[in-house]
């Protein structure tokens, strides 16, 4: 299939009818029911001609080579360019989305980039990409279109990474996930209230995502809980969720804690102090996280990988730039050998932070 | 099944529900909002929005507002539709104190 015969609408599978007439969407735990014509709270399911269709498929909303840290996945092949994409809408309606303009929009133009599954594999290829990143909005309500892409990456050797708030439910989970080789999930509070308030959500299937992935796959995780000063820092909220992280996925998850700025409907919060990002990461640790992280400031400490047994730096960062390397045979401490849990190879790789915007259309298939 | 508005929103009117709903099923009165059932998708999005917690599905409607979902259908046929947050009526922190609202309500046209 070619862009120029794509369409973007394809059939989905999770979806039934109810008595009402509507069909609900199983997809995620949201359970939408749509009368003929409606889409959901996502923008790209809808109910066309009595069944649920995904309106997106081969439509992005921009193309991008990025370091892989920026996912982030600080484990997960370093220093390797990864090329991202997103299409638009989202299942969740967070009033902090910090990519708003991308998961709230209900423009098409946002979708201008269009490309095939093919395309992107092969553009990847191309520019020296480890692995495809579906991201800046939510992939699961894309996952038609995120699993077809991700087929063809694997004939490639190109793996695929998930960037995902992880609202999805119980079958379409198994089939995502099958196809992906590395994800990042958002734990975004461990408040039930906080999931409803801020997010329109629920907690408990995002805590079920999670162990799933860590549990019941080969998938490399990685976790990021984005900190809002007064809605999700507390100490309590944080030893709480540090301690779930640790009796369910056990201690070797990285976990990245990311400052809020500013954005969409949460403008009057100021953005996050990055002691709240240290007191996080100090609290994580304390409760048995081998590897936690501050993202998104300049925190060299912060932002390093150290070895949980003898406390040798193994992965030196300044933001996205690799500084030093100290892991042996792939994945061992040069100074104890002790393992370090990742996806490593016997070097990192040369892409350093560098961003480059890509059009799919320069790309010919 | 469908969301509900409620007694509670009557000569209040916060709009809140407004501004996040994905499918515009809000509908306005003069004094209060109602959602079309028609295009509700039981999202369930706009109900922690509302100050006054006037939002129910309508399985589940607290006692004696089973009327609503009546008013919500009709109103929604007579009133226009409402997409954009807007201020809420002048007196509606004093009317959201109040009980029995329903004499208040005022239809369309």
């Amino acid at each position: 299939m070619t862009a120029e015969t794509m369409t973007s609408v394809v059939p989905t599978k999770y979806w039934h009818r109810l008595e009402d007439g509507r069909v609900q969407c199983d997809l995620c735990p949201r359970f939408c029911k749509l009368h003929e014509g409606k889409h959901g709270l996502c923008f790209v399911r809808a109910n066309q001609n009595g069944k649920v269709v995904l309106t997106t498929y081969g439509r992005s909303s921009g193309f991008c080579v990025d370091p892989i840290e920026k996912k982030p996945l600080n484990h997960f092949l370093p220093s390797t360019p990864v090329l991202s994409f997103g299409t638009a809408g989202c299942n969740l309606a967070c009033k902090f989305c910090q990519n708003w303009d991308i998961s709230k929009s209900r423009e098409m133009d946002t979708l201008a980039d269009e490309a095939s599954p093919e395309k992107i594999a092969k553009a990847a290829k191309e520019l020296g990409c480890r692995s495809v990143a579906y991201t800046y909005n939510d992939p699961v309500i894309f996952m038609e279109y995120a699993i077809d892409v991700a087929r063809e990456c694997r004939k490639h050797d190109i793996q695929s990474v998930a960037v995902t708030a992880g609202y999805i439910t119980e079958e379409p989970r198994k089939e995502f996930f099958e196809y992906m080789d590395a994800a990042n999930i958002d734990l975004k509070g461990f408040t039930e209230e906080f999931y409803v308030k801020i997010c329109s959500g629920h907690l408990q299937p995002v805590l079920d995502t999670l162990k799933y992935v860590k549990h019941e796959t080969d998938v490399w995780l990685e976790i990021t809980t984005l900190l809002i000063p007064g809605l999700n820092d507390s100490d309590q909220e944080l030893e709480e969720m540090a301690q779930w992280v640790v009796e369910n996925l056990g201690p070797d998850v990285p976990w990245h804690f990311i400052a809020f700025y500013p954005a969409w409907k949460m403008q009057e919060v100021p953005p996050t102090p990055e002691s709240t990002l240290t007191r996080a990461r100090e609290i994580a640790m304390k409760a048995g996280v081998r590897y936690a992280y501050t993202g998104n400031v300049s925190d060299v400490a912060g932002g390093s990988t150290y070895c949980h047994h003898c406390g040798k730096k193994l992965i030196g960062r300044n933001a996205y730039t690799i500084t030093e390397w100290h892991l042996t045979e792939g994945n061992l401490c040069e100074a104890c050998t002790t393992p370090c849990a990742g996806v490593f190879e016997e070097s990192p790789g040369t892409w350093g932070a560098k961003r480059l915007p890509v059009r799919m259309k320069d790309f010919i298939v | 099944m469908t969301y509900v508005v409620t007694e509670n929103c009557i000569r209040c009117k916060y709009t809140d529900c407004v501004d996040v709903c994905p499918v515009d099923a809000f509908h306005e009165g003069p004094n209060f909002l109602v959602i079309n059932p028609d295009e509700c998708i039981d999202c369930d999005v706009c109900v922690p929005e509302c100050p006054v917690e006037a939002i129910f599905v309508d399985a589940d409607l607290p006692p004696g507002q089973e009327k609503f979902i009546e008013i919500n259908a009709d109103m929604a046929r007579q009133c226009p539709v409402i997409t954009e947050k807007k201020a809420p009526l002048p007196d509606a922190d004093k009317w959201s104190e109040v009980k029995e609202k329903l004499r208040y309500l005022e239809r369309c046209g």
